[in-house]
């Protein structure tokens, strides 16, 4: 499964960025936005997500009900990263105006119709606690309540059109997304009006139940070193040939549960390897767990570099899943049409090209046996060991 | 054998009916056990091998049935036929095997999703010992016997209890041959026939999150096609909640929930009057539709199940009552949720 054709790329200054690709699938049209995010401190990201909590309720523009008639029975989907929004829509294949209409709505000239501000600090807590990889990875709460000034001011800072790459998959061939989006754009206001009443928003977040052990590896950008980076995350924790599974699974028999990903952080990603428990003598001593992957690092044979590259092309190219990156705080990004869409506008905003399949998977393959075994025992080695849970 | 030409890779699945074998407490999850061990393969490197062509082998235990499935593209469709046969080869397995792995199917249950365990409670409130999850008990299963295992499972791959289903882009006639070449030879083995059933009722204790499920008849009949709209229709009113339904030719469960404990879902049901949802629930049951029908490993998902408990079942049938549920049906279908797991 290769990436869909990119048509047309429009970047100008001070506007959003639009991506239009042919589409994979003619029923439905995708449209992604990834909206980069400025730094936040720990107030503003809750307040964002009490943002993104009322935006999910309602805007000015469309209520809840009207956005999902539009979309066909779907609701936007929106989840918060470190370093960046994103915004799912999945819209009939005649929809992409629409779509477009309600991501306008939902990012600018708002004005949220609350219901009411407790059901908004429901909805905030839950979004907080939310999402597998956020609950293993949360980092600590400001429980102080939020006012409407802090919401509104975070709203405002972060959706700017300059930080927004949007792309428009599937919509037939007589519509132009960008002309649409432009024509939109020429309406956005610099400043909104957001709450009608102050949010009043407490939220603290359970800790995960289970036990899990992690390794967290060092930030990084993703320029020269990251394809190398990428194939040892695969040999170590994607698939049930990969180091993980052998060793914390079937030789040591700590986990049912083990994986990777790579967290998006501001400065670029963050790999990450986990083994989860319900056992907590399995937690008492964590330095084994590390010991254990050097160890199946040692052995590693040139079958054990090809599994890894296969494995890459499964992910990228036959859509077996297992992508070391985040498609929401729940899941890791398959190939499904509004997954491909939102890879394509989370590249670009995030390295100024534009993700090729192919070439993205040559990049991997220039990684012999010994430079995959020097990068996974680097990650591993100076990996931070962490006991997340209870 | 399916012929999708628009979807972009195919799914090769195995159902393996279980009507011969259904979970008891005696013999709680040995197939959830079995199906741990056939995944590995003949040399416990299946996966390996697998992925380093990009396939994926995926394993699920049902309360129907268990299914193995390969993932690959058009071209390796014959090397995912020999996978499948690979884990259709009965193991020997050791006795130290098996307590590795029942204590690995012990961490599978204390870290299963809040779904999955509501799931549960709901089965058995509903139906029993005949509605036992599939996932097993792990004390059980220490003290299953190599032999007693490899046995049941000689029994339960008799020709007569499977269903291999290919979906996706492939030519029907000629991978029907490589199909027939690779798995046709199977000779049957005398088999234990007990007609899966569910009944009985039980009392089950939530204790993660909260739900209502709706109990169901086979899939073909109009009323499940209704409880489906209906389920659909109430998930829709409580964010970030899930739907539940695995269709079958014996009674089963729709079933709703969501992580949070606090949701009245028997007050939502009493509450909102079908008739505002019915609109609604007509596109959701589009897209739930349109994602079991294009999907390969859905459509051999649907088609495999049913298959495995005859080969005379359709989920056609299902998909036309689907399209044509009538508002009366639906408010029918709405009250019907009477089932409540909570804490």
């Amino acid at each position: 499964m290769i990436l869909p054709l990119v048509l047309a790329l429009a970047v100008q200054a001070d506007q959003a960025t639009v991506i239009e690709v042919r589409s994979m699938t003619p029923r439905r049209v995708a449209v992604e936005c990834v909206v980069k995010l400025p730094e936040l401190n720990l107030r503003e990201e809750k307040a964002l997500a009490a943002a993104i909590a009322a935006m999910e309720m309602g805007t000015r523009r469309h209520s809840a009900d009207t956005m999902q008639d539009l979309l066909d029975g779907q609701r936007p989907e929106i989840t918060q990263f470190s370093d960046h929004v994103r915004i799912s829509l999945l819209a009939p294949r005649d929809g992409a105006s629409s779509a477009l209409s309600i991501l306008f709505g939902l990012t600018n000239q708002t004005g949220f119709e609350l219901k009411s501000i407790a059901a908004l600090e429901a909805r905030t807590k839950e979004r907080i606690g939310q999402g597998y990889w956020s609950r293993l990875y949360q980092s600590k709460i400001d429980g102080r309540v939020l006012t409407m000034g802090e919401v509104e001011g975070t709203y405002s800072k972060v959706f700017r059109r300059s930080q927004m790459v949007i792309t428009v998959s599937g919509a037939p061939s007589t519509v132009e997304p960008t002309q649409l989006w432009q024509s939109l754009e020429r309406n956005w206001q610099k400043r909104s009006v957001l709450f009608r009443e102050a949010p009043s928003v407490a939220a603290e977040v359970d800790t995960y139940g289970p036990s899990a052990v992690g390794l967290k590896g060092a930030e990084f950008a993703w320029g020269s070193q990251g394809p190398a980076k990428l194939l040892a995350t695969i040999a170590l924790g994607s698939g049930k040939g990969s180091a993980l599974f052998h060793s914390w699974r079937q030789k040591k028999g700590w986990t049912y549960v083990q994986e990777c990903a790579w967290l998006p952080t501001r400065a670029g990603f963050q790999p990450v390897f986990v083994g989860i428990t319900a056992n907590p003598a399995n937690t008492t001593e964590l330095e084994p767990w590390r010991s254990a992957l050097l160890e199946e690092i040692e052995s590693w044979s040139e079958e054990d570099r090809t599994r890894a590259l296969g494995f890459a092309n499964g992910i990228w190219k036959n859509g077996i899943g297992f992508s070391p990156f985040l498609g929401s705080a729940d899941r890791t990004l398959t190939t499904s049409p509004s997954d491909q869409a939102y890879l394509l506008a989370y590249w670009f905003a995030k390295t100024g090209s534009v993700f090729e399949t192919d070439r993205f998977l040559s990049l991997l393959e220039s990684t012999d046996l010994e430079a995959l075994k020097a990068t996974a025992k680097d990650l591993v080695s100076g990996a931070e060991l962490v006991r997340i849970g209870s | 054998m399916e012929r999708l030409p628009a979807a972009d890779y195919v799914s090769v699945q195995i159902w393996i009916n279980s009507a011969s074998f259904p979970d008891r407490f005696a013999t709680h999850g040995y197939r959830h056990l079995l199906e741990h061990f056939q995944a590995k393969g003949f040399d416990n490197r299946l996966d390996y091998r697998l992925e380093s062509k990009g396939m994926l082998l995926d394993a699920e235990t049902t309360r129907d049935a268990i299914k193995f499935g390969v993932r690959c593209q058009p071209s390796q469709v014959k090397q995912a036929i020999q996978a499948i046969g690979d884990v259709l080869r009965p193991r020997l397995v050791t006795k130290a095997n098996i307590e590795v792995e029942a204590n690995i199917i012990r961490e599978e249950i204390a870290l299963r999703a809040g779904a999955s365990q509501l799931s549960a409670d709901a089965w058995l409130k509903a139906y029993g010992e005949s509605g036992l999850d599939p996932y097993g008990n792990p004390d059980v299963l220490a003290k299953a016997e190599p032999v007693e295992l490899q046995n049941t499972w000689v029994e339960m791959t008799s020709p007569e209890n499977l269903a291999l289903v290919i979906a996706g882009n492939v030519e029907i006639d000629p991978t029907t041959e490589l199909a027939k070449e690779l798995l046709g030879t199977r000779k049957a083995v005398s088999s234990i026939t007990v007609k899966a059933d569910r009944t009985g009722i039980n009392d089950a204790v939530a204790r993660k999150g909260s739900a209502i499920a709706a109990k169901v008849a086979s899939f073909r009949e109009p009323g499940t096609a209704a409880r489906i709209a209906a389920g659909l229709a109430i998930a829709n009113l409580v964010p970030a909640s899930y739907f539940q339904y695995g269709p079958s030719n014996v009674p089963g469960l729709v079933l709703v929930g969501s992580d949070e404990k606090s949701i009245n879902w028997v007050d939502i049901v009493v509450k909102e009057n079908p008739d505002d949802h019915f609109s609604v629930a007509k596109k959701l049951v589009d897209r739930w539709v349109e994602i079991q029908t294009t999907d390969p490993a859905r459509v051999a998902a649907l088609r495999g199940r049913l298959l495995a408990q005859s080969p005379s079942l359709r989920p056609e049938t299902l998909l036309e009552n689907l399209r044509t549920v009538t508002v009366p049906q639906f408010r029918e279908a709405w009250k019907s949720f009477n089932i409540e797991v909570r804490p």
